[in-house]
């Protein structure tokens, strides 16, 4: 199944992307890919994008080994207008399905920096969703070290003790919060955005390692603002331990 | 031909399967029953509509399992585009477009409102066209002519709170729970409808509209009156003689707008459809004036999927389709 | 959440007490009921004033009158009269449009912020409209630093006490014009 063909939603922000990948990161490719970026409504071209995509590559739906969908953090309405989508493929075409964070997806796109990345979404408020990786090793992707955290720029900046590559659509909103920290350096926000693609990857290697698709209960993740504190605690503790 | 209906549009997912042809319902499913729950892992949800993603893909297997048929065999996809929460009709309708474009059938969006104008087609004994319809539910009150299954003009609606609406919040007002309309209902059986006089808002003498908010104000302005002297409440006695007062405004603008339209026929939806001191007060109304009732049981007066289905198969006959990219919508071109 | 006020900004305005200040959203209580007709215009009047993203917090008991408020600042903001300004307590959220969108919620029946979030309701916070919510506190943390807060009390069956408190710089920034609203003289005293 290393080969395998899936078709990938991607709407935890405010755009909506679909794509069709065969493989995973590593040994994979694009097969077609559309990102709608301006504020419309996800489900106004969602469908219609999936749609494009098929036809363009001249492929069935029989011939799709699996569905990947975002579960976020991000955008509740439209994680849930992606979710509706591809359980409706899944469940209409007999296919598994699974969902990826959109964090991890994001972690994907960046080249092995030599050293710790930290990928974030805007959450609103002032606030937020951050995960930090492991910097790839060779030929791997990079790995999340602990939970999602849904907290202030300034908490999380505070955070940060070794060098790090800060990326994501976070940057839009907070880049100013993080210029201070001379640990951080900064990758423009337009490099780095949300892409079905990733999710198709990731999706992939779900599939390759076995994992059981689940799609009736599949919800979007929440990461709650107020369970801000509880992660922060859990990461100081773990950093901790880890020293 | 077999329809997949889905409806989403407020609390409950709910999903049914109708034989087009026949006429018959083969499967109704909402979400809050206890067959979805067990098959949910036994969680009931704070609020459902909160939920609904989580309970689309179980809520349809299940519509599809209770009717013993396969997805392949279904050959229309119906299901509510609006009025309602965006965020929650996005889901079923979104769903429902998705099964659609993947097995090639076409898919119809119905307005939620059309689906409780028709509900009464789902029963044997049903309305010819055309007829007047009160649509009563926790959400609306409003009167249509229906002129067949796929027109239907307003003529009127609640200018404030929905009856249902009216129900709930006066039972709050007694501390009988939230929601608590059905509870009211049942405590007025041992009441006086007669017992206290509680304003009827006609809003002048040809209006076919409603309000019921004044209503619910009197009867809080006459409880806190009871509590500051601190007289015992006879709570049976409010409960009757409310919702006496909803009831005969209800009846009589309903009568009155069949008498306006000429229409020898009443059709009743919504969830309020099911209170049976309306039942009874309006066919005797209707036995005097010599017009004829249509209720469905309570099953297809609450939310569900059933309805959808009957509007959907009315819809794609009359060669209604929605585009891939269609979105929903909150508010009622109906209302 | 941000104070209230500030030294030269008066936060909080209650019937005619021009010269009482808040402390971080506390509460004046002095008189001054206005009665319905009063508030109606009230309303209108506050319509006036209203940009786009301005949230509206509306707290008061059941009967209170906060949907008739609504529906006169819905008046005030050129919603037609087609477009009945109905409860939303049971579909959670009415949109009508005006001179602004204008977004009326009731969170009556959410249990706190998960459910805000969840019934996607927090999507409307952002909007350039006029967001108008009942029963504000199911917000919990989703509740933004600017919004003007709006308590309706019973005095009784023809009278309302209003309480007006400004949050956020857009707000207080607004407060001498919310006193200067010909709705709020202390003439009901």
């Amino acid at each position: 199944m290393a080969d395998s063909l899936i078709l990938a939603i991607e709407t935890s922000t405010g755009c909506g992307s679909v794509a069709l990948t065969r493989g995973t990161l590593q040994q994979g490719r694009v097969l077609a890919e559309y990102t709608h970026r301006p504020d419309l409504s996800h489900s106004r071209r969602l469908l219609g994008s999936v749609r494009e995509i098929m036809t363009a590559s001249r492929l069935g739906w029989d011939q799709l080994d699996a569905v990947a969908v975002s579960l976020g953090p991000g955008s509740f309405t439209g994680l849930r207008i992606g979710m509706a989508a591809a359980k409706g493929i899944a469940m209409a075409a007999g296919l598994p399905l699974f969902g990826v964070t959109s964090l991890d997806g994001l972690a994907c796109q960046c080249p092995p920096a030599g050293c710790q990345l930290c990928v974030l979404l805007d959450a609103r408020k002032e606030q937020v969703y951050g995960a930090f990786y492991d910097a790839a090793a060779p030929g791997g992707n990079p790995q999340r070290r602990g939970e999602i955290l849904g907290c202030t720029p300034e908490e999380l900046s505070r955070l940060i003790s070794e060098p790090t590559l800060m990326v994501g659509p976070g940057l839009e909103v907070y880049q100013e919060s993080f210029a201070a920290n001379p640990l951080i350096t900064l990758v423009s926000p337009a490099l780095i955005q949300p892409r079905a693609a990733m999710i198709g990857f990731l999706g992939a290697e779900l599939l390759a390692a076995g994992t059981e698709s689940t799609p009736a209960g599949l919800a979007p993740l929440y990461v709650r603002a107020s369970e801000a504190e509880i992660n922060l605690a859990k990461k100081k503790a773990a950093d901790a331990a880890s020293r | 031909m077999l329809i997949l209906a889905i409806e989403s549009s407020c609390d409950d997912t709910a999903a049914a399967v109708f034989d087009g042809k026949e006429e018959t319902v083969l499967a109704n499913v909402v979400s809050s029953q206890n067959e979805i729950h067990a098959r949910f892992g036994g969680i009931v949800p704070e609020l459902a509509s909160r939920c609904h993603i989580e309970m689309i893909w179980p809520v349809v297997r299940e519509a599809l399992d209770q009717a013993g048929v396969s997805l392949d065999e279904v050959q229309l996809i119906s299901a509510t585009q609006g009025p309602g929460l965006v965020g929650s009709l996005l889901v079923g309708f979104t769903f429902a477009k998705s099964l659609a474009m993947v097995r090639g059938l076409p898919c119809v969006g119905v307005d939620h409102m059309a689906g409780h104008i028709l509900s009464s087609m789902l029963e044997q004994e049903r309305p010819e066209y055309p007829y007047t319809a009160l649509t009563v539910s926790g959400g609306n009150t409003s009167l249509f002519s229906v002129a067949s299954a796929v027109e239907y003009s307003r003529m009127g609606r609640t200018r404030d709170d929905a009856a249902g609406e009216a129900f709930d919040k006066v039972a709050k007002l007694l501390e009988l729970g939230y929601p608590g309309g059905p509870v009211v209902s049942r405590l007025a059986e041992d009441g006086d409808p007669k017992a206290i006089t509680f304003p009827r808002a006609w809003l002048g003498k040809d209006s076919l509209d409603f309000s019921f908010s004044g209503l619910k104000t009197a009867v809080m302005n006459y409880v806190h009156k009871l509590r500051q002297k601190g007289e015992p409440l006879k709570i049976a006695d409010i409960c009757a003689s409310f919702q006496e007062a909803v009831v005969e405004v209800l009846v009589t603008k309903t009568v009155n707008a069949a008498r306006a339209n000429s229409h020898t026929r009443i059709a009743l939806g919504g969830g309020v459809a099911s209170n049976q001191r309306l039942r009874t007060l309006m066919q005797q109304a209707c036995d005097r004036e010599g017009l004829s009732l249509f209720v469905p049981r309570p099953a297809y007066c609450t939310d569900n999927g059933a309805m959808i289905a009957l509007a959907g198969w009315y819809h794609y006959q009359a060669g209604r389709r929605v585009e891939w990219d269609d979105d929903a919508y909150s508010r009622s071109p109906l209302n | 959440m941000q104070p209230g006020n500030t030294a030269s900004l008066p936060g909080a305005y209650q019937g005619h007490c021009k010269d009482m200040r808040t402390d971080d959203n506390q509460p004046l209580s002095c008189p001054g009921p206005m009665n319905l007709d009063q508030l109606s215009l009230f309303g209108r009047q506050l319509a006036g004033m209203l940009l786009p993203g301005d949230l509206l917090l509306l707290q008061g008991e059941l009967g209170a009158g906060k949907t008739t408020l609504v529906q006169q600042i819905a008046q005030g903001l050129e919603v037609g009269a087609d477009q009945y300004v109905s409860s939303p307590s049971y579909a959670l959220l009415h949109e009508y449009s005006g001179r602004l969108p204008v977004y009326h919620m009731d969170l009556y029946r959410l249990s706190g912020e998960e459910d805000v979030e969840g019934a996607g309701l927090l999507d409307y916070l952002n909007h350039q409209g006029v967001t108008l919510i009942e029963w504000p506190d199911r917000l919990g943390s989703l509740l933004p630093d600017q919004y003007l807060e709006i308590h309706l009390a019973m005095v009784d069956e023809e009278r309302r006490r209003l309480t007006l408190i400004c949050h956020g710089k857009s707000w207080q920034l607004r407060c001498r014009e919310l006193e200067r609203l010909k709705s709020l003289p202390g003439a009901m005293e």
